[in-house]
């Protein structure tokens, strides 16, 4: 009897279908055959005969190898509609590999519980980003219609973002005929309340129609009338914000209609704003809101002037597009507008001076509110800074998606064997690397989930540990997550999911088919593919590490380099007041008696050294000024703003800084006596021959007074209190007492601690005048707080992700070599039976490893050295490094250093637990 | 009509029926693949034959489809065979193909002028 079956069989060879499927073909066809065969012969015919006849099904040779391979294949009925089936097919294939992902994963907690915690850090702090980036730049301001607002910014070439004067306001208003409504608005500061209790604001000044405009309604009372803001000084109203009305009024419903007190004066409070509305500023908490109109009466020292005067751009003008008119539109008619002005105010359009003296002409720009969230001119700053956080958050993401790559490649190598298996019996290599996949984006959406959790609670944090801000600033920031942020997480969790699961799948579902079924084998050496990509990845992790840890390590260094501990400022004790005067209160002279006089009472407080002044300390503002300096001719437009200060007599002997040449002022140095001035060598080098600048002459320009020339009497070393920058600037100062100044502060040396005597200075300072402030009296470190603030967090962020950076790659190091270690138990015990130095294979063993570390250092260095350049770059607008170099040698040394010891640590203790276990252990290792 | 010619006429004629006879083969009751090749042979007198290589694909695939079901019979002293039914599908399919072949006939018979055979 002819062996039907083996016949089935060979011709079924090559169809690579699953087992129990084609025991059921071949079944089915022998039987067939045997049938024709059997009936062959009793028809008469011979065995060979029958043979033949039964032989004859087959014919068509191929075709039944064809046909069935076309329909084992098949997944769908043809006849019914190819799509939907197709989808459904698929979708029913994706959920299975959903589940059997879940289901591998839970298999193995540990694992899965590490790769859920790395992904849920990386992916938490991304959220907690985006969603910072959100609130500033995606989210529109909570005002009816955004999409229709726009601003207008009046300005010129140099400067294009300049705001508006009042009287052009009234222009724009007038002509603006694409505009359903224009309104305008300035940021002011005020001093709410009366003595003790007086604390400084932030609000706006706004025109008549501003809350009708952004359809902001009244939570409480009600908001501005058109005729309030028609006359000067006539409606004294005030419309206060939600959490000042909270806070200093403790919500009472009966304030509507009380007045209280603004820069001395009395106004009615008509309404509060709703809470979700903080003002035009992003970010900034607006917490009271009156007419344009009462400026004039509120800032008396400005006065008219601000309404009157085409000179005074201190207005933002926002506008709502008529729904008809469209933004090109609105730019061709103010580009009309603009010209009208020119030409009718040649002054005030035409007149201001360019670099090389050439005349600038202004125009109006347009731009839709989703650009002006930021302002304009910051724009480049904070997508800088934006990029900056998210490439180092990212960097750290990488490193961890390394990690879980490698990890993942290990399991993968584990389960090869059932892998190859499938294979070998017809599965499809797409299908297996599909449900791999899963897994890995299961891993991800885990770790996405747990990510947002964190992401609130970072948040929380951050806002919580907000430093209070000087000058009655506050921030508002809605940091809730919205749509935006979900989506944001989502998507990004599944991209990371196929980025770290990509290879390994890929890599899986191709595995050397013949060495992994073969028991016992070395697949390390032999999957060469497979090993190349996991050294591979070791060696981007450590030099990824590298770069973040060199940065890491540049910023802290320059953190301790500003601190004020560092700068010698500490060793001052200081208590440090700024002094605000009124200045139609104080002309000059009563100004400066006022100083001598404060200096004086505040001399005589028990524990107090020496009382100095000087208009701004450093971390508290930066002053500029224009000089002529004698024999000197500045170049066409060559910037003669130098830096500045305003100092007081003794101010450079009390704070220690040292005089080369000259003296310091005195109490001589007041008007009626010579003009005076000092200088640092920063500016004698640059602008006296050989630096011989005593005896020479400034000239002071002044406001509407002529010109003074002023005698240089002392030259400075350079030093940090003009400027934290590295290297020094040009500066020079001129006398308190040879000035009109009516905004300086005044530096208290304490014997003991500085705290102990702000009470106190606080109340001398009272004693003279009651309407200054002195709620920002404090010690000179406590005015670093909110400057330190922003280094600090970017600090810690750096920090942080520096330290989970070395922690991953100390992770996929170890994971590395004990992976090799696993792999090469046998030869090790077979190296060890007979009789190698278990101190040899030790470093055989750690070789491997390091040999990758010194690769991903090498590499590291080479891209960190080129890449913290970047943290140098003037597009930050802020020094992030201070005093050191991008490519420090010490912070690059002992990073080095950090992460060869590191490395040897992880590549050590798997290596010494391989030495340790008996030979005989070791050979019966599979 | 050369040869050739009708060789490829028969292969398609054959290929646009071939699942009409099976399901009507089965319709009545279950057979298995050797005695639906046989009956498929007696009842065309010869002129209609499928082999191994056309008929089991063919049942698979109508199988998968739905169509008919297949399962193992063991009757006592003999092999398992794999016997096919139509299933409530296949009747309904049945049906509609049996009509679609009655009017396809029936316009070819008007366009050649030839007598419904």
């Amino acid at each position: 009897m002819p062996e039907w079956k083996r016949e089935v069989i060979e011709r079924l060879a090559a169809l690579k279908l699953e087992p129990a499927r084609e025991a059921e073909i071949v079944e089915e066809l022998s039987q067939h055959l045997e049938d024709r065969y059997a009936e062959s012969l009793t028809r008469g015919a011979t065995s060979e005969e029958a043979y033949r006849v039964a032989l004859a099904e087959w014919s068509e040779g191929e075709l039944l190898a064809r046909e069935l391979r076309r329909v084992e294949k098949q997944v769908a009925p043809e006849l019914i509609t190819l799509g939907t089936n197709r989808r459904r097919n698929m979708v029913t294939g994706l959920w299975q590999d959903l589940r059997y992902g879940m289901r591998m994963l839970m298999k193995q907690p540990g694992f899965t519980m590490i790769a859920v915690l790395t992904l849920a850090l990386g992916i938490g702090a991304n959220t907690a980003i985006f969603s910072i980036i959100n609130a500033v730049v995606f989210r529109p301001r909570p005002v009816s219609r955004p999409e229709q607002l726009v601003e207008l910014y009046s300005g010129d070439a140099r400067r294009p973002y300049m705001n508006s004067a009042y009287q052009d306001f009234l222009v724009f208003r007038e002509q603006g005929d694409v505009f359903s409504g224009l309104a305008a608005y300035a940021v002011r500061t005020f001093k709410l309340g009366e003595a003790d209790g007086m604390e400084q604001v932030i609000g706006e000044a706004v025109s008549g129609n501003y809350f009708d405009l952004l359809g902001v309604k009244a939570f409480s009372g009600r908001t501005f009338l058109p005729e309030e803001d028609q006359t000067p000084g006539s409606h004294p109203v005030v419309v206060i914000g939600d959490a000042l009305w909270r806070r200093r009024f403790g919500a009472d419903p009966a304030l509507i209609g009380k007045t209280i007190t603004i820069n001395n004066q009395a106004l009615t409070v008509i309404g509060v704003a709703p809470p979700q509305y903080t003002g035009m500023i992003r970010g900034l908490a607006t917490e009271l809101w009156i007419p344009v109109m009462m400026i004039p009466q509120l800032e008396p020292e400005r006065g008219t002037p601000m309404l009157d005067s085409r000179g005074n751009s201190w207005l933002f003008i926002v506008g709502r597009l008529k729904p008809e008119a469209t933004l090109e539109q609105a730019r061709a008619r103010f580009d009309l507008i603009s010209r009208q002005l020119r030409e009718a105010y040649p002054e005030a359009w035409r007149n201001n001076r360019g670099e090389s003296g050439e005349t600038l002409e202004k125009s109006v720009i347009v731009l839709p509110e989703s650009e002006t969230r930021i302002h304009p001119d910051a724009h480049a700053a904070a997508y800088a800074f934006i990029a900056l956080a998210l490439t180092i958050i990212n960097l750290v993401m990488l490193i961890a998606c390394m990690n879980l790559a490698n990890l993942l490649l290990a399991r993968a190598t584990a389960r090869s064997k059932e892998v190859a298996v499938r294979l070998t019996l017809g599965a499809d290599a797409w299908r297996v690397a599909r449900q791999l996949l899963a897994e890995s984006v299961l891993l991800s959406s885990l770790g996405g989930a747990v990510g947002v959790l964190l992401a609130v609670w970072l948040l929380n944090a951050l806002v919580a540990s907000l430093p209070a801000l000087p000058e009655g600033i506050r921030l508002a920031i809605d940091l809730r997550l919205d749509w935006r942020v979900l989506l944001y997480t989502s998507a990004f969790s599944f991209l990371v999911g196929v980025l770290f699961g990509l290879a390994p799948a890929l890599q899986a579902s191709r595995p050397d088919v013949i060495a992994a079924l073969k028991d016992g084998a070395d697949v390390f050496a032999g999957a060469r593919r497979q090993s190349r990509l996991r050294n591979g990845l070791i060696v981007a992790q450590v030099a990824l590490s590298m770069v973040l840890l060199a940065g890491a390590g540049l910023v802290l260094r320059s953190l301790r380099n500003i601190h004020p501990l560092s700068l010698g400022f500490d060793s001052l004790n200081l208590v440090v007041a700024p002094i605000t005067l009124e200045e139609r209160q104080y002309d000059r002279a009563s100004s400066q008696d006022f100083y001598r006089r404060l200096a004086e009472r505040t001399r005589a407080l028990p524990g107090v050294r020496a009382v100095t002044f000087v208009d701004f300390t450093p971390g508290m503002g930066r002053s500029r000024g224009s000089v002529g300096i004698e024999g000197y001719q500045p170049a066409p437009g060559e910037d003669m703003q130098l830096d500045r200060n305003t100092i007081g007599p003794g101010y450079l002997t009390a704070m220690n800084i040292p005089i080369t040449q000259g003296r310091d002022f005195d109490e001589s140095d007041r008007d009626g006596a010579p003009c005076v001035a000092v200088v640092n060598e920063a500016l004698a080098r640059r602008y006296f021959a050989g630096g011989r600048a005593l005896g020479k002459h400034l000239t002071k320009f002044r406001w509407q007074e002529p010109n003074q020339f002023c005698e240089i009497v002392g030259v400075v070393r350079d030093n940090k209190f003009q400027s934290l920058r590295n290297e020094p600037l040009p500066w020079f100062a001129f006398a308190l007492l040879q000035s009109h100044s009516t905004r300086t502060t005044m530096l208290v040396h304490s014997e003991g601690a500085p705290e102990n005597l702000v009470p106190a200075v606080r109340r001398a300072i009272q004693s003279l005048d009651k309407t200054i402030l002195v709620a920002d009296v404090q010690t000179l470190n406590d005015t670093f707080r909110p400057f330190l603030y922003f280094y600090r967090l970017f600090g810690l962020l750096v920090g942080g992700c520096g330290l989970l950076a070395i922690l991953l790659a100390v992770m996929g190091i170890y994971g590395l070599v004990a992976y090799a270690v696993s792999r090469r138990t046998r030869e090790i015990g077979i190296r060890m039976a007979l009789g190698a130095d278990k101190q040899k294979i030790l470093r055989l063993v750690m070789r491997q490893g390091m040999i990758l570390v010194s690769y991903g250092l090498s590499v590291g260095l080479l891209l960190a050295l080129a890449l913290t350049r970047v943290l140098t770059s003037s597009i930050f607008e802020v020094p992030i490094l201070n005093g050191v170099s991008a490519t420090d040698p010490l912070t690059f040394g002992s990073i080095t250093l950090l992460l060869i010891m590191v490395a040897l640590l992880a590549c050590y203790i798997p290596a010494r637990r391989a030495t340790r276990v008996d030979p005989m252990v070791s050979l019966r290792h599979e | 009509m050369t040869n050739i010619n009708t060789r490829i006429f028969d292969r398609e004629l054959k290929k646009g029926s071939a699942e009409l006879l099976i399901l009507s083969l089965v319709e009545v009751r279950q057979r298995h693949g050797y005695e639906i090749s046989k009956l498929i042979e007696a009842r065309s007198g010869g002129a209609l034959s499928f082999h191994v290589a056309s008929l089991y694909p063919l049942l698979y695939r109508l199988e998968k489809r739905g169509w008919i079901k297949g399962h193992w019979v063991e009757k006592s002293g003999q092999r398992r065979r794999r016997y096919y039914k139509l299933t409530p599908e296949g009747k309904k399919v049945l049906k509609a193909q049996r009509s679609a072949w009655e009017s396809f006939v029936a316009a070819i018979s008007r366009i050649t002028g030839t007598e419904h055979a």
